[in-house]
């Protein structure tokens, strides 16, 4: 934890946290503010352009565009952070296991992750998504059923590389259970990975969750995520390419801000590693 | 006649805060066709000098020179790439890494040859093997298409000087060549660097901190000490008559003091750690071959034997961290129990143990606190309650003060952090110690005091030990008894003094000459260069020492040697055998057959 | 050399397996039937149901379906009349296949090199922005980079045509919308390796015996940079196959990813399961030969089959 302090000081960790923090305050704030509703459609607005009214302009059903892609940030935020703790928890655990356990253990369980990781993990989400339908919860869902594997095999990588080091063996020899030895010894020492690894999987997540929106399979109109509003947008594009541009730009800013942010850290745990 | 001549070198590192000087105004010269030493402690600024006389320093480094002269020419600032490798070559300290190992050494040599002769592939081939036989491998052919990790530490530095020497360099650079390798492996390397010099005419810069190293291959040599040569001269003025007065220190610090050795009460002690024909193996390797000793309460029990002769093993044997595939290990009376990985794990904290690395044995996540604290309340020793007061008794008791105890590992140095890892294993109040070579990773200096700790703490609380060192000195003033390992095998045991002054077999006899002291007369003796066999005859029926000893016999290949036990004295060696002493009459006292 | 290629082999039969399976079961999961479209009354749905085997019990289903697939025959399309699933893949797959060749092509080649420029160059104003291109690549999806490329190329500017695959240069903008994500991958990895890699104590033994640097970084620091990329192919293998769902309904071309979103929409049971089935594999094949690849070209591996 101390370290997060020497994240700050990287100039890349600075501007995507400041990014982000700023697009977690809009999409908090806009839709509680905002006179206009994601939802609600009305003719008389259609297809407007920029204005102080409505920033964004709106869409082909009258409905304001900034409220929608804020919404839909929120969204996308929500699922890409769930998503990705859930994968991170997932992940420590099985390759903190993995990596301390005997050799068939191991042997095992990485099998299972290379038959997992064999197949591209997105063919299995859509049809997923069509059996369970499009929400939130299933998205999340969907990531967690192998976004894990990335994070499994780091940890399992390091835990291997720190259980033979000298300090492991003298707490084996102070008698203490294998559970103790993993999470009060071997884990702490990885934390500095784990945080990088989880910081790299939210835009991933993020990034996952707007592709299947966009195909159509995933959170589905009328509700806004930002991946719904880029498939909705696409066919006007043309006439009106404001309305893709939007929701885009704030999605790349989004996902670019997490990849800053995890870029400078891997740079500062870099540092500390070799100095 | 001198063969390169430098001229007033300095180098400065580019540091955010002012430069930092390495390197002052150096001026020096080697002659042709001898072996020129450098000499001076870890961060002297040797190695930057030879590195900046290659021209291999990093952006960050400012070099500054009048000349540098080599023969007739002056090399300074030009193209270092053409002088490299062809006029002067280096060789670097731990071979193994030094050498690309997606590549066969034989590959790597002629790239050497061709990097700076035009020549064709096969041509470059040919003279590959003939530097490989010149170095020693025979067959050499066989050894082309090697790769660096199927060879050893002696073996890789072998195919070092071997691409050193590719294009018959004037001058050969040798940064600590010899410091990563054991006893036995550092005097064939110096026999063979000798054996060069004389057959090719190159000359060679050695450069070493190790004082007994330079003194027995080197004619000239150079006293190096923060950045400046201090003192220069034949190497037998330097060492028998040093003149500067950190030469006088270096020298002094280089040979061991005596000590008054522990010495046990008489009586009847009874042994705390017994071992019968303990033995393992990890596949086709054997790493310990029925060894049998015992260590009584109280004693300190020294192990010697090069790296790699299985004593880390059977230090983990002793506290259960492997289980032997046959033999048997008591402690107290009581088999020692194999820790598994999963199980917590009572009652067995009476053994522990003292690693050689401190920077691996100590967790950089943990605080000093955290890490004490944990082995008491892992292994239930002391209620929540008392564990503060411990860890300040223990701390003291290691040298230490309590205020320490909230700081992380890095903040301290390579002899504090030692003393960490001894507090570690006594806050648990250990019968048997075992420590595996606690001191080969620091200075000379600081080996001292970590070693007069441990005895001051074997004096108060009586704990035995078992002292595991690759160098003979560090256990030959601190052990009771000592045990010789050799490749897996106990060779020999009996009382530490008997032993070192009359050893009897004759591994022991090699292991105590290859402590080099800086006495350049006695250092001098050496034998000649073995070569390296790519198969090894015999196998599993021979003494594992056959084919290098000194005294070999017909009996040697063909079985191996029981021990032979002799009073308080063991050894494993034909010459000591029944058949052997035929002639003896009943009632001969054995002594030493070598 | 036999024990690993095997024991390879082996998972990637598992996977197989599972993935035909799992498909399987997904795709009869999910809810309503092909049928249910439009103004089919319930009789008619019913027998066309039993038509095609639907009301039989699931475990018989998997078991025909595993036979018929044994001889190759992943079934007739439920939604285009006649139409064998083999021949849509057999139709749509080059076309998919030349686009991700392209596209791995690509990322490893400009990758590699933009990896060893990002690792190589003192000056801090490349450094910087060779850095923020790799970020910025990494962070736009493939879909918004199709689009965009699409809108300013293609429409705006009109340079590429924006449909169809006819030509070479239809081609440009589909393999650059694809190729985005893993080139900044590979650019990435190699950096870092290369940094890695050249401080190590091998290239100062090189240069030591006077080798030239162009020679030390391809004949001994790639050799030891490589790995991971090669590596990487693998996932981007899966990565460019689902990838193409996306570019190639963008840019409307007639390749298995469009194919497959059609039959999603449509709820074509039997494309989804054979399109999903084939995609599958070709996708553990690929990671298949990447790592026996790998495995072969580290000495230590390839040593330790050669004395086995």
């Amino acid at each position: 934890m101390r370290q997060m302090s020497k994240f700050w000081k990287n100039k890349y960790c600075r501007a995507g946290i400041s990014i982000l923090v700023l697009f977690i305050l809009l999409a908090v704030c806009v839709p509680l503010v905002s006179s206009f509703s994601p939802t609600e459609q009305n003719v008389a607005l259609q297809n407007l352009g920029s204005s102080p009214a409505h920033p964004f302009g709106t869409d082909k059903f009258g409905r304001d565009i900034f409220v929608r892609v804020w919404y839909g940030a929120g969204i996308s935020l929500l699922v890409g952070v769930l998503g990705a703790v859930i994968c991170a928890l997932i992940g420590v655990c099985y390759g903190g296991i993995s990596g301390y356990a005997g050799k068939k253990t191991d042997l095992i369980l990485m099998r299972i992750v290379d038959i997992i990781d064999a197949v591209p993990s997105l063919l299995y989400v859509i049809l997923i998504m069509l059996v369970l339908g499009a929400s939130v919860g299933s998205v999340i869902l969907g990531i967690c059923i192998s976004g894990w594997t990335k994070m499994a095999r780091v940890v399992r990588g390091e835990v291997k590389r720190l259980e033979q080091m000298d300090f492991a063996l003298a707490a084996r020899l102070t008698g203490a259970g294998g559970g103790h030895i993993l999470w009060k010894h071997l884990l702490p020492c990885v934390q500095g990975t784990i945080l990088v690894n989880l910081t790299f999987l939210v835009p991933e997540a993020i990034f996952t969750e707007a592709f299947l929106s966009f195909l159509g399979v995933g959170i589905a109109a009328p509700a806004a995520s930002l991946g719904t509003l880029i498939r909705e947008a696409k066919n006007q594009m043309r006439i009106y390419p404001g309305q893709m541009l939007w929701p885009m730009l704030v999605l790349c800013m989004l996902i670019l801000a997490f990849y800053l942010i995890a870029a400078g850290m891997e740079q500062e745990i870099g540092k500390i590693q070799e100095g | 006649m001198a063969l390169l001549q430098v001229e007033n070198l300095s180098v400065t590192y580019k540091n955010q805060s002012a430069g930092h000087e390495v390197v002052k105004r150096v001026s020096f010269h080697a002659e042709a066709g001898k072996i020129t030493g450098i000499v001076g402690e870890s961060g002297c600024g040797k190695t930057t000098l030879m590195r900046a006389l290659m021209g291999l320093l990093p952006a960050n480094a400012e070099v500054e020179c009048d000349r540098i002269l080599l023969g007739e020419k002056d090399i300074y600032g030009s193209q270092m790439e053409q002088v490299r490798g062809s006029q002067i070559s280096m060789i670097f300290q731990e071979p193994s890494v030094y050498l690309d190992d997606a590549l066969t050494i034989g590959r790597q040599i002629a790239d050497t040859v061709r990097a700076h002769n035009k020549c064709t592939v096969r041509e470059a081939r040919r003279r590959a093997e003939e530097l490989l036989d010149l170095v020693g491998f025979s067959p050499a052919g066989d050894f082309m298409k090697k790769y660096s990790f199927e060879l050893s530490g002696g073996m890789c530095q072998r195919a070092a000087i071997a691409m050193a020497l590719a294009c018959q360099p004037k001058l050969l650079i040798a940064d600590e060549p010899t410091t990563a390798l054991d006893a036995l492996v550092q005097g064939q390397i110096l026999g063979l660097l000798r054996r060069i010099v004389k057959e090719t005419g190159t000359a060679i810069l050695l450069v070493s901190h190790d004082l007994g190293v330079i003194a027995s291959v080197c004619s000239r040599v150079l006293v190096m000490q923060q950045g400046e040569i201090v003192e220069e001269g034949q190497v037998e003025d330097v060492f028998y008559l040093p003149e500067h007065s950190y030469t006088k220190e270096l020298i002094s610090l280089s040979v061991r003091k005596r000590h008054a050795r522990f010495e046990r009460e008489d009586g009847e002690w009874k042994n705390i750690l017994e071992l019968n024909h303990v033995t393992k193996t990890f596949g086709v390797q054997e790493a310990v071959k029925e060894v049998s000793l015992s260590i009584h309460e109280g004693e300190i029990f020294g192990l010697a034997g090069e790296s790699g002769c299985g004593k880390t093993t059977l230090a983990k044997m002793v506290t259960g961290l492997i289980k032997p595939d046959a033999g048997q290990i008591l402690y107290d009376g009581n088999e020692v129990e194999v820790i598994g990985k999963w199980k917590k794990r009572r009652g067995q904290a009476g053994i522990q143990m003292v690693f050689q690395s401190p920077a691996s044995a100590l967790n950089p996540a943990l605080t000093v606190r955290g890490m004490l604290e944990d082995a008491l309340l892992a292994s239930k020793e002391a209620r929540k309650d008392e564990v503060d007061g411990q860890v300040c008794r223990v701390l003291e008791q290691v040298g230490l003060k309590g205020e320490d105890a909230d700081k992380y590992p890095h903040e301290f140095s390579g002899g504090q952090k030692q003393r960490l890892v001894l507090a570690r294993a006594l806050i648990l109040r250990p019968r048997l110690l075992i420590c595996d070579e606690p001191v080969s990773a620091l200075d000379i200096s600081i080996q001292e005091q970590i070693l007069d700790l441990l005895t001051e703490v074997q004096n108060q609380t009586k704990i035995a030990g078992l002292l595991i060192s690759h160098d003979l000195d560090v256990i030959k003033y601190r052990s009771n008894r000592v045990g010789i390992m050799y490749q897996g095998h106990l060779v020999e045991s009996g009382p530490t003094e008997e032993v070192c002054r009359l050893p009897w077999h004759p591994y022991t006899k090699v292991l105590l000459e290859s402590v080099l002291t800086p006495d350049p007369f006695r250092a001098r003796k050496r034998k000649p260069v073995s070569r390296i066999q790519s198969k090894l005859e015999g196998g599993q029926n021979q003494c594992p020492f056959a084919p290098y000893c000194g005294y070999v016999r017909e009996c040697c290949k063909r079985l191996r040697p029981q021990m032979y036990r002799f009073g308080e004295r063991e050894v494993a060696c034909f010459l000591y055998s029944q058949e052997q002493g035929k002639l003896r009459s009943s009632g001969y006292i054995m002594g030493s057959q070598i | 050399m036999g024990k690993y290629i095997v024991k390879r082999i082996l998972t990637g039969i598992i996977s197989m397996f599972i993935l035909i399976t799992v498909t399987f079961f997904l795709t009869r999961s999910m809810p309503g039937s092909p049928f249910q479209t439009g103004n089919v009354s319930a009789d008619i749905q019913a027998a066309m149901e039993e038509e095609y085997g639907l009301n039989q019990p699931l475990l018989r289903q998997y078991g025909t379906y595993l036979g018929n697939l044994m001889k190759g025959d992943l079934g007739i399309s439920f939604k285009k009349q006649g139409v064998r699933v083999t021949e849509v893949i057999g139709r749509a797959w080059p076309v998919t296949a030349a686009l991700g060749f392209l596209a791995v092509l690509t990322a490893a080649v400009v990758g590699t090199l933009l990896g060893i420029w990002m690792a190589q160059t003192k000056s801090r104003l490349i450094k910087g922005g060779l850095f923020l291109g790799n970020v910025l690549g990494s962070a736009v999806p493939n879909f918004a980079a199709a689009l965009l490329l699409l809108l300013i190329f293609g429409v705006k500017l009109g340079w590429f045509p924006v449909s169809g695959i006819f030509t070479p240069v239809h081609y440009v903008l589909p393999v650059i919308s694809l190729a985005v994500y893993p080139t900044a991958v590979v650019a990435r990895i190699m950096s870092q390796r290369f940094r890695e890699e050249a401080g190590k104590e091998y290239v100062i033994m090189a240069k030591a015996r006077g080798l030239k640097w162009r020679k030390i970084v391809w004949t001994h620091v790639m050799r030891h940079a490589y790995l991971p990329v090669l590596n990487y192919l693998g996932p981007a293998a899966a990565f460019l196959m689902t990838g193409s769902f996306v570019v190639e309904t963008i840019y409307t071309i007639p390749g298995l990813g469009r194919e497959f979103v059609e039959a999603i929409s449509n709820r074509d049971y039997t494309m989804i399961m054979g399109l999903t089935i084939f995609m599958g594999t070709v996708v553990i094949l690929v990671n298949l030969t990447v790592d026996l690849l790998c495995g072969l070209m580290n000495p230590r591996i390839r040593k330790s089959y050669e004395e086995a």
